[in-house]
């Protein structure tokens, strides 16, 4: 920065323009963003706790839709197991991850301290976001290849 | 981090005079000026809540802070009462 432009913000300091009470619409984002920030952790544990019963629920579907799609007494080449059993695997692994999110925080944090309770709040927002983008992702590839191989058993 | 006061002489839920530590964070950039220009700051009107420390309620107030190309301000935040006078 040089010397000029700090002079010159040092010259012009704040300047009071409007004081007034709060408007309803600066009320309601304010109620909004108050909800979101204290309601951000419990939904995230919700949605962990909803998306392991989907994962684990996957699994027998999958399976079910298998068993109705293929002919008995089948003997499925290597190959083709491959790619029938990678699906429930991968919707166990995200159970898992959603499971890791779904842990209860051990955080130590004193309400006095403004900047420690907002760091271990921030923490554990971070932490679940990426273990909650980390199972999607992990479902999703799972759905996408679930479909895949029911069509691709289908077809033969 | 920037720290400046923001006086609000007539608290419009008490009528008082408070004090606000603000904390203004700007983003530095630096230019390679071939001729000494100064720039001339630009206003920035920023709102924020405030509480009233006397009455526990939330009021919001406007103001207006300068910023420059090179040095633009990047957020401001409330840090809390500093000076506090009832009516």
């Amino acid at each position: 920065m040089s010397q000029n432009n700090k002079a010159e913000i040092e010259k012009t300091k704040l300047e009071l323009d409007s004081v007034g009470p709060l408007s309803p619409h600066n009320e309601a984002l304010y109620e909004a963003g108050k909800e979101m920030l204290i309601s951000s952790i419990s939904i995230a544990r919700d949605f962990c706790k909803f998306m392991i019963t989907v994962s684990t629920g996957s699994i027998p579907l999958y399976l079910g839709l298998l068993k109705f799609v293929l002919p008995e007494n089948i003997t499925l080449r290597v190959g083709n197991l491959v790619i029938s059993v990678i699906p429930p695997f991968l919707f166990l692994i995200s159970a898992i991850v959603f499971v890791l999110g779904y842990f209860p925080q051990t955080d130590y944090f004193s309400l006095d301290i403004i900047d420690e309770i907002k760091l271990a709040y921030e923490k554990t927002v971070i932490k679940r976001r990426k273990i909650i983008i980390c199972g999607t992702v992990l479902f999703v590839i799972g759905t996408i290849l679930a479909v895949l191989s029911i069509l691709i058993h289908m077809i033969r | 981090m920037e720290e400046e006061k923001v006086e609000i002489s007539n608290c419009p839920i008490c009528g008082g005079r408070h004090v606000y530590k603000l904390e203004v964070e700007r983003d530095y950039v630096l230019h390679l000026h071939t001729s000494r220009v100064i720039e001339k700051p630009k206003p920035k009107r920023v709102t924020r809540i405030f509480v009233c420390p006397v009455k526990n309620e939330k009021f919001q107030a406007s103001f207006i802070l300068y910023q420059t190309s090179n040095a633009k301000i990047k957020s401001v935040r409330v840090k809390g009462v500093i000076e506090n006078e009832s009516e």
